[in-house]
C-alpha cells in the first residue's frame, strides 16, 4: 500500500472542520486557486481519501457532501496560512 | 420532420442548426503523430491556449455582470489546465497515443471518477470535464466547428459545450436541442440564462439532423421541427410575436409609473383579503392603499378575535413585503351590514351610524381592532385609516385610543401612522383642521361623491349629474389635496376616479401622488400615468375647474386624450 501523501509531511499543519455545503465546481474552484498560491503541498481529505487541493478534479472527485468532515493539511513554508486559507473557504466563506 | 423529447425550457424559436463537432474523426485520419515530447508539448500549448481564452472569456463576462456564467468559464479554465487532466494525457501519449485522443481519453478517466461519485451535482460535471477535453483537442486539431452566419442558430448535439454556447454573441443563440436527457449541464444553465428554449432527450433519430438545417424549437411542447413548410413557420411567427406580447405586457405591469416629465406617481392596491394582497404585489402594486376590513366581519354570526384580526392584518402586512399596507377600521354601515352588530339594525343607513359612528359606537370591538393592529404592526408597515369622518373630535378621540392601546400591546411598534379617509362633504371642509391630527389623507371619492352630489352611488340622479367630474366634487379634491400640501401630509385617491384615464391627469395635476385602485387595474393606471406630463395635465385641470358642468369637463377630457 502506497503511503499516504499527508504521512510523508514531517511539518505540517492540519485542520478539521465540517462542511456546510458540498464540494461542488465553484467552491472547488476556490479552493483551487487559493491552493495554487501557496507554496506549501495543500491536501484535502476525507478519511482515507485525499485529493491535492490545487486540482480542481481531484477536489471534486473526493464526493464530499454537506455534512462530511474533512481534513486539510498543509506542509511547507506557508503551511500555516495555507491551512488557514482553505479551512475559511471550505467553512463556507467566499470573502476569502 | 418533427422530433419530440422533452421542454426544459419554454418558448419557441426558429434557427439554423449548428452542430459543434461532436467527434473528430476526420481531423484524426488526417494528423501526423509526433515524437512523444512533441505530442505531450502540444497538449501543454493547447491547453495554455485554451485555458486564456476561457479566462478572458470568464473575465469579459465578469465585467458585464454576468458571475455565474463567469464562474463556470473560470472552473473550466482550471479543469483545462488541471494536473490530473494533463499527467493523465502524459501517460497516454506515452502508451502510444496521439495528442488529441490522449487528452480526450484523459478527460474520459476522470469523467468516470465524477461519475462514481454519489452526488448529482458533482456527476452533471463529468460533462464539463469531456467538454473540456474536446476543447483541448480542437485546438490541437485546429478545428473550427463554424457557425452558420446571420441567422440566429440551435446549438445541438448530445452534450454542449457551455464554452462555446457562453461564447456566442447576444442574440445569435435561438435554442439549444439535445440527444441526451441531463437538464443540468452547464450549457442549459447558460442557455436558460438567455431566455430560450431548451428541448432534451430528442433521441437517437435526432443525430442524423445535419448542420445549417432549418428549425423551429418549441421548449413548451418539447419539439423540434426540421425543414418546417410555410405554414408551420407561420404558426411558430405567430406564437413567437404572442410571447413577446406577454413579455412586454408583464414589463409595463411593473416599475414606477412616472409622467413624461418624470412627476412619480405611487400605484397601490385596494384589497379585501390578505390573499388578495400577495397577489396585488405579486402583480406590481406598490403597497396596499386600502385594506377593507369589514370583509373579516361579514358573512358571519360573531365578531372576530383580536387574535384572528391580528392573524388577517399581519399576513396583509407580510404580502407587502416592506411596502405600506393601510388598513381602514371596520366600515360597517351603508351596503354592508355585519350580521354581529344587528343592534344598529334600522340606524346603519348611508346618512346614520356607519364607519368611525359605528367603531364609536362598539368601543370594545374598536380597541380590539387597534389592538390587532398594533400586534401586527411587528411584522410590516402598517398604517391606520379611519372611515367617514366628519369632525376632529372622531381623530383626536381615535388616536387617544390607539395611543391607550399601544402601552398595552406588548409586540408591534409603539405608535402606528393614523390617517383619515375624506369621503364627506364636511371632512372636505375642514381637511385644513384635520391635517394636523391625520398622518395621512385618503379620498373615497366614491362616497365623497354621493354625498356631495346627494345623489345615491348608481343611478339616473347620479347620471345625470356626471358623477366625480362635477366641479363640485373636483374642486372638493383639490382643496383636500391644498390642505395636505400645506400641512406636509400625503394625500391618495382610492375610489373609482383613480382608475379611470379620463380621470387621473386631473388627480396628479391637484398633486396626488399615490393611487390605490383594484390589482385588476393597475397596468391600464400604469399606463395612464406614462402617457401623460405633470404640465400638461395642470392645464387640463385648470380649464376642468373653470367648466360649469360634468359634461364639459367630460368632453375636454376626452378631447385631449383622444389628440
Amino acid at each position: 500500500m502506497k503511503p499516504r501523501l499527508c504521512e510523508r509531511m514531517i511539518f505540517m499543519r492540519k485542520s478539521t472542520l465540517m462542511m456546510k455545503d458540498g464540494l461542488h465546481a465553484r467552491p472547488a474552484a476556490l479552493v483551487c486557486r487559493a491552493a495554487s498560491g501557496f507554496s506549501s503541498r495543500v491536501v484535502v481529505s476525507i478519511g482515507d481519501d485525499e485529493a491535492d487541493a490545487s486540482s480542481i478534479i481531484s477536489m471534486m472527485a473526493l464526493g464530499a457532501g454537506a455534512g462530511s468532515t474533512v481534513t486539510v493539511t498543509a506542509d511547507g513554508d506557508d503551511e500555516e496560512e495555507a491551512v488557514a486559507a482553505i479551512t475559511k473557504i471550505l467553512d463556507g466563506d467566499d470573502t476569502a | 420532420m418533427k422530433y419530440s423529447g422533452r421542454g426544459v425550457s419554454k418558448g419557441i424559436a426558429t434557427g439554423l442548426v449548428w452542430r459543434p463537432a461532436a467527434d473528430f474523426s476526420d481531423e484524426l485520419a488526417r494528423y501526423i503523430k509526433e515524437s512523444p515530447a512533441r505530442e505531450a508539448a502540444k497538449v501543454g500549448e493547447a491547453v495554455r491556449v485554451l485555458a486564456e481564452r476561457l479566462a478572458a472569456a470568464a473575465r469579459e463576462k465578469r465585467s458585464a455582470g454576468k458571475k455565474e456564467e463567469a464562474d463556470i468559464l473560470t472552473a473550466h479554465a482550471m479543469m483545462a489546465s488541471d494536473k490530473s487532466m494533463t499527467d493523465a494525457a502524459t501517460r497516454n501519449i506515452a502508451a502510444g497515443k496521439v495528442a488529441p485522443l490522449a487528452v480526450m481519453d484523459a478527460a474520459e478517466e476522470n469523467a468516470l471518477k465524477l461519475l462514481a461519485i454519489d452526488d448529482p451535482y458533482i456527476r452533471e460535471r463529468a460533462s464539463d470535464i469531456r467538454d473540456v477535453g474536446r476543447a483541448i483537442a480542437r485546438v490541437i486539431l485546429g478545428v473550427d466547428d463554424s457557425i452558420p452566419e446571420d441567422e440566429r442558430i440551435i446549438a445541438m448535439g448530445d452534450e454542449v459545450s457551455p464554452g462555446l454556447i457562453a461564447s456566442l454573441p447576444a442574440g445569435k443563440l435561438a435554442g439549444l436541442a439535445l440527444f441526451g436527457g441531463g437538464t443540468g449541464g452547464h450549457a442549459a444553465i447558460i442557455a436558460k440564462s438567455r431566455g430560450v428554449p431548451i428541448v432534451a432527450a430528442l433521441g437517437k433519430e435526432a443525430i442524423e439532423i445535419k448542420g445549417g438545417t432549418l428549425a423551429i424549437i418549441n421548449g413548451t411542447d418539447g419539439t423540434l421541427t426540421t425543414e418546417p413548410d410555410e405554414a408551420e413557420l407561420l404558426a411558430a411567427r405567430e406564437t413567437m410575436e404572442a410571447e413577446r406580447c406577454q413579455t412586454e405586457a408583464g414589463a409595463r405591469a411593473k416599475g414606477p409609473a412616472l409622467t413624461t416629465d418624470g412627476r412619480r406617481v405611487f400605484l397601490l392596491a385596494n384589497v379585501a383579503s390578505s390573499a388578495e394582497a400577495k397577489a396585488a404585489v405579486e402583480g406590481g402594486a406598490e403597497g396596499i392603499g386600502l385594506f377593507r376590513t369589514e370583509f373579516l366581519y361579514m358573512g358571519r354570526p360573531g365578531l372576530p378575535t383580536e387574535e384572528e384580526l391580528a392573524a388577517s392584518f399581519r399576513e396583509a402586512a407580510l404580502s407587502a413585503v416592506g411596502y405600506p399596507c393601510v388598513i381602514r377600521t371596520m366600515d360597517a354601515g351603508g351596503d354592508k351590514k355585519i350580521p354581529a352588530l344587528q343592534r344598529l339594525a334600522g340606524e346603519d343607513t348611508f346618512l346614520g351610524k356607519r364607519g368611525i359612528r359605528v367603531s364609536f359606537d362598539c368601543p370594545d370591538m374598536f380597541r380590539a381592532e387597534l389592538r390587532a393592529l398594533l400586534t401586527a404592526s411587528a411584522d410590516g408597515d402598517i398604517r391606520v385609516m379611519l372611515p367617514m369622518v366628519t369632525s376632529v373630535a372622531e381623530v383626536r378621540a381615535a388616536r387617544r385610543m390607539l395611543e391607550t392601546e399601544a402601552e398595552e400591546v406588548t409586540c408591534g411598534k409603539k405608535s402606528i401612522p393614523l390617517g383619515v379617509m375624506i369621503e364627506t362633504p364636511a371632512a372636505v371642509m375642514i381637511s385644513d383642521k384635520l391635517a394636523k391630527y391625520a398622518d395621512f389623507f385618503s379620498i373615497g371619492t366614491n362616497d365623497l361623491t354621493q354625498y356631495i352630489l346627494a345623489a345615491e352611488r348608481t343611478g339616473s340622479v347620479m347620471d345625470s349629474l356626471g358623477g366625480y367630474f362635477h366641479p363640485a366634487v373636483l374642486r372638493a379634491i383639490e382643496r383636500t389635496a391644498d390642505a395636505a400640501k400645506s400641512a406636509g401630509i400625503t394625500c391618495s385617491v382610492c375610489g373609482e376616479m383613480a382608475e379611470d384615464p379620463m380621470a387621473i391627469p386631473l388627480l396628479i395635476a391637484m398633486g396626488i401622488d399615490t393611487l390605490s385602485v383594484p390589482a385588476s387595474s393597475l397596468p391600464d393606471v400604469r399606463a395612464a400615468v406614462r402617457g401623460i406630463s405633470l404640465t400638461g395635465a395642470k392645464l387640463l385641470k385648470d380649464a376642468a375647474l373653470a367648466m360649469d358642468d360634468a359634461d364639459e369637463v367630460k368632453a375636454h377630457m376626452k378631447d385631449a386624450l383622444a389628440s
